[in-house]
């Protein structure tokens, strides 16, 4: 059952106990009860101010529902979750801007891709960044092409001149980005920008300009529908745009949860910049693991610390190792696809066997490899849940089948970790455009969060080409099952 | 007479002979309302002497309409005597008010007008959204913002009621108009003000106007008080409404215009079954009659509960009535030794197969006749994957079930063959071309129409109008198979077995906004269907209120349904790691002695 620590350091116990003045912001590694903390504030806001509304705000729906269960768990039903588009979408839409239908992931690469495609008939000079040469080339240059707009709209680049002239730090060196291919990008841009306004098909708002024209139209929005305070748990994922949003519209307070050590998409901000105010004493780094037992905790720790990007980041800091003694995690190497699966069976079954009334995470790199597991443990009766398709309940007992992205920020009494592959984890290569070293860190980061979803056991599953993350896997840490 | 009034409780008894100038009978589901309705009619013309011609019933739609006929024939065939009031629909008695208008020099239009959608009004006058909405370069955006706040605005949801003219509409105004395809669009009341000008145009020139048009016109006619107004006063003496939960504030604005201080009105409904307020009604409908007749006239309507269920047990009763705030319980005198069921599951796929397999076992080992059995769904758009997921199961084990007929478009084509039918015999008999009619749904329809009253191709017209109505049209079938429909089209039936999917977040209550007291009265109308056994069947809801719990904190039964089968479980872990991992989960204290703890920190 959900169970998570007892007692507070003294670190949690300055934070919860802050006046609700002004911004506070709580950062800790995994497991160190950030959304424990923002819960107990959460608690502590309504029981002080009985008619104020408290408002949770994440990235995704998962987490969303994941902070929603745990609040109805502690007796919380007032609060309210929401994901940071569902939030903003509702608020612009008592605005008087006209296009207010959600365009992002597939269908904003589809207005993209719409035009590249016009830009690339009308304009003879035309020419785009050479993308290595592959099968899904024009998959790639699209992508390519949304990380770029994404950039420039996020960055407030609104004219052609300051595109030019700018200097664009943290892409990668594979892509060569010349004038002209700037002056195409911007074409497009433009171009695309034009779809999302007039376009019958593609009319809409992408997520850029859903925070920049709400914080523009901010005296349009109705004081009644705003929250008096905002929590935000895993807060880096969110654009800097994003933040500066959430901080207009939180009334009295607003409190961030973050761990630079979990982010895993690609952004860059600074508090400051988010016009987020984090004074003296306001900033609160939790260390402790609490979550875990000490020998899950130490062979994440040694894995994450492999790599010199993250350990030389001004921020990190090197968690401490909880004192809850526990199982030592388990490796299991798998000769073929179908081996992995009779390895997630069998430890399922086991698990199931001893514990019937525990969470179970099966983590995996896509959807697709997901309901290959649950149909075979459908087979034998187990209780699957998909936890993105069905808006699952996480805390109650059977097996969640979740991606390695969307488990941030979740907990299960037992994990396991499987795709640890070649081409899986670490993923194939990076987008065009991506540096090399970064994408390789983000991908480690990735490992790493899933593995510190444990609470009580861990289970690695490699098949073949082993995973090249598997190495740095110290042997003193873990123990080989067959 | 004796006949029938003697099988009425005291409750329907009091409400057919009550003579009070407005009655309004609240009626609970399976309180006998088509019953007493029918009986207040029969009761009317037989012991007041008030001859059918000066009576009128107005009902909701069609099938409503049809089972008030139904029962009132039942009765005459056991009287032996007795007459058929016109039964009609709000939209056929505006239609009728508008023809004795035409007739009278009364109204707008000069001639015989045609009705058609809201959309179809731009194939007159291709311009006619020029230069408005400038925000939407699209038509398609254009059309549906302009239409649906000029059907808002006239069904009284858009501004402080009802209006029945542009210059109600204030200029300076943004309306924020939400749509299924394009999300919320915005129109700007200048523009809505210049698009109903351009409307009025378009109406007298080509001598056409849309379904609210027609209720609006109707309004406008008999608010001016002239011959029409005195005609229609003078014929109906005794209005009778069915349905009056889901009159719209324009069709109620209707009513009252009909009426004068001499008429009979009796209105019967159950605010707690209230689900079309999308289209404009809204649960206070009752309440608003009731202070409407008593401001206007001076004279308190006597309002009489109906609460004494004939169909379901007790135990059902008691899921139904835990979804009501106030007002009338319904109650029953029949108890079963069956819990109604509440299956917990987590998606769709589990669902259908519970379901699918419980119905076989009830038609293969308890002998259920299949049509005895309904699946309810909360339909969502056009496509329903809850109801998809149920037929394909059902497809697996071969149980045969009704598909539903796209509603709208056989409407449709019928009402245009009915059209040409009309066109090419004007004038005729309608006896005379009967028989040339090849067209069986056609034939149908007009022998419906015929029993009703009507004589000539002329009069098809009438009825015409009726097929528009927005409830969603059912086509009973003989064949012997499981019902599948959705909830709204289940209003006013029953049946013995009914299985309801699929609560939880986002299906029912519906969409990511959902308007919770809306669907928790549809989910009542759902629940109310059942007359043996009631299987509720869904998941917990988190965001918003979570209907399941609801029933649950019934006397029911409450089955976990998370696998397709009996798991197999292995011998777990070994001892020493099972003592290892007992440790740690000793060691972990849960959530909520977690934030106890926290608890005692916020003492300032």
């Amino acid at each position: 059952m959900q169970q998570l620590q007892v007692k507070l350091t003294e670190d949690q116990d300055q934070c919860v106990t802050f006046k609700p003045k002004g911004d506070l912001l709580v950062q800790g590694i995994p497991g160190s009860g950030k959304s424990t903390i923002l819960l107990a504030r959460a608690q502590y806001l309504m029981k002080k101010y009985p008619n104020d509304k408290v408002l949770f705000l994440t990235f995704n729906r998962t987490l969303t529902n994941y902070i929603k269960q745990l609040a109805d768990k502690i007796g919380l039903s007032n609060v309210e979750a929401k994901t940071f588009h569902q939030w903003a979408k509702e608020l612009l839409e008592t605005t008087a801007y006209p296009n207010t239908k959600l365009k992002l992931g597939k269908d904003r690469d589809a207005i993209i891709r719409y035009a590249k495609n016009i830009v690339n008939k009308h304009n003879e000079s035309a020419s785009f960044p050479k993308i290595e040469e592959g099968k899904k080339n024009d998959q790639q240059l699209i992508k390519f092409l949304g990380d770029e707009i994404e950039w420039i709209k996020g960055n407030g680049i609104n004219t052609r001149n300051d595109y030019l002239n700018i200097k664009r730090s943290g892409r990668g060196k594979d892509v060569r980005v010349t004038k002209d291919h700037r002056e195409t990008i911007y074409d497009i841009l433009e171009k695309y920008n034009e779809l999302l306004n007039k376009d019958r098909r593609h009319r809409g708002i992408d997520s850029e300009d859903l925070s920049q024209f709400l914080i523009e139209r901010s005296n349009e929005v109705s004081k009644k529908l705003l929250s008096d305070h905002v929590l935000v748990d895993e807060a880096q994922d969110f654009h800097t745009l994003q933040l500066k949003a959430i901080s207009t519209f939180a009334k009295k307070s607003l409190t961030i949860g973050a761990d630079k050590g979990q982010q895993i998409y690609r952004r860059s901000f600074t508090w400051k910049s988010a016009g987020i105010e984090i004074k003296g004493g306001r900033s609160k780094y939790l260390k402790k693991t609490f979550r875990s037992t000490r020998q899950i905790v130490t062979l994440a720790n040694d894995f994450q610390e492999k790599d010199l990007l993250i350990t030389s980041d001004a921020d990190y800091q090197k968690p401490a190792v909880p004192d809850i003694e526990g199982k030592v995690p388990e490796l299991v190497y798998c000769d073929k696809k179908a081996d992995e699966e009779k390895a997630v069976l069998k430890q399922v079954q086991k698990i199931r066997g001893s514990y019937p009334e525990d969470t179970i995470g099966v983590i995996a790199t896509s959807h697709k490899r997901l309901d290959e597991y649950k149909k075979l443990l459908e087979e034998y009766g187990v209780p699957v849940y998909k936890i993105k398709d069905e808006d699952a309940d996480i805390v109650s007992p059977g097996v969640k089948l979740i991606t390695y992205h969307s488990s941030k920020g979740l907990e299960f009494d037992h994990v396991l970790v499987t795709e640890l592959k070649q081409g899986k984890i670490p993923y194939k290569k990076p987008t065009p455009g991506d540096d090399e070293e970064e994408f390789m860190s983000r991908e480690r980061k990735k490992l790493y969060v899933a593995m510190t979803r444990a609470k009580k056991t861990l289970c690695l599953i490699s098949s073949r080409t082993y995973s090249s993350f598997v190495k740095d896997f110290n042997e003193k840490y873990y123990e080989v099952i067959t | 007479m004796n006949k029938i009034l003697d099988k009425l409780n005291d409750q329907q008894l009091r409400a057919v002979k009550d003579t009070s100038q407005f009655i309004q009978i609240n009626a609970g589901p399976g309180t006998g309302k088509t019953t007493t309705l029918g009986a207040k009619m029969l009761y009317t013309q037989v012991e007041l002497e008030v001859p059918v011609s000066n009576m009128v019933g107005i009902s909701f739609s069609r099938s409503a309409k049809s089972h008030l006929l139904n029962k009132l024939e039942e009765f005459t065939d056991q009287l032996g005597y007795g007459g058929k009031p016109p039964i009609l629909t709000f939209h056929s008695l505006a239609f009728r008010i508008i023809k004795k208008a035409i007739e009278l020099g009364d109204s707008k239009f000069k001639e015989y007008i045609e009705h058609v959608d809201t959309h179809d009004l731009i194939s007159y006058q291709p311009n006619l959204m020029k230069d408005l909405c400038k925000e939407y370069k699209d038509g398609e955006s254009k059309k549906h913002a302009l239409c649906e706040a000029f059907n808002k605005a006239r069904q009284g949801n858009l501004l402080d009621g009802p209006s029945l003219s542009w210059k109600e509409v204030k200029e300076d105004e943004i309306y924020h108009v939400p749509t299924y395809v394009f999300g919320r669009l915005l129109v700007n009341g200048q523009d809505l003000k210049e698009f109903w000008k351009r409307v009025d145009k378009i109406e007298r020139k080509f001598r056409v106007t849309d379904y609210n048009g027609m209720i609006t016109e109707a309004i406008n006619i008999l608010k001016n008080k002239g011959k029409t107004y005195e005609y229609f006063t003078n014929l109906y003496d005794y209005i009778f409404v069915d349905e009056y939960q889901d009159t719209s504030l324009a069709q109620e604005m209707l009513l009252f215009a009909l009426i004068s201080n001499k008429q009979h009105v009796t209105v019967v409904g159950d605010k707690n079954q209230t689900i079309y307020s999308f289209n404009g009604s809204n649960s206070y409908n009752l309440d608003r009659f009731f202070q409407q007749a008593t401001s206007l006239y001076n004279t308190e309507p006597t309002k009489i509960i109906l609460n004494r269920n004939y169909r379901s047990p007790q135990q059902i009763l008691d899921v139904t009535n835990s979804l009501v705030h106030e007002e009338h319980y319904v109650y029953s005198e029949t108890r079963t030794l069956q819990q109604p069921v509440v299956v917990e599951t987590h998606n769709y796929q589990l669902a259908s197969h519970y379901i699918s397999t419980e119905i076989e076992k009830l038609i293969n080992q308890e002998k259920v006749t299949p049509s005895n059995i309904c699946i309810l769904y909360r339909k969502n758009s056009e496509h329903s994957p809850q109801a998809d997921t149920v037929k394909e199961h059902l497809n697996q084990l071969e149980i045969e079930y009704t598909e539903e007929v796209s509603n709208r478009k056989t409407e449709k084509s019928l009402s245009q063959k009915v059209l040409s039918l009309q066109e090419q015999n004007q004038g005729e008999d309608l006896e005379d071309i009967i028989e040339t009619i090849e067209d069986e749904r056609t034939k149908q329809f007009v022998k419906e129409c015929m029993s009703d009253g009507a004589t000539d191709s002329e009069d098809l017209l009438e009825y015409l109008v009726e097929l528009e109505e927005i409830e969603e049209s059912f086509t009973p079938t003989q064949k012997e198979a499981v019902h599948i429909r959705t909830v709204h089209s289940a209003k006013g039936l029953e049946f013995p077995y009914v299985f309801i999917i699929y609560l939880g977040d986002k299906e029912f209550p519906h969409s990511s906004k959902p308007d919770i007291e809306e669907e928790r009265r549809l989910l009542y109308v759902g629940l109310s269907r059942a007359q043996k056994q009631l299987y509720i069947i869904g998941k917990k809801g988190l965001h918003f209120e979570s209907f399941l719990d609801h029933c649950l904190l019934t006397d029911v039964k409450h089955i976990p349904y998370h696998t397709f089968m009996e798991e197999k479980f292995s011998s777990g872990f070994s001892n020493k790691d099972k003592k290892a991992i007992d440790r740690t989960g000793n060691k972990q204290t849960s959530i909520i002695d977690e934030m106890e703890d926290l608890q005692g920190l916020f003492n300032d």
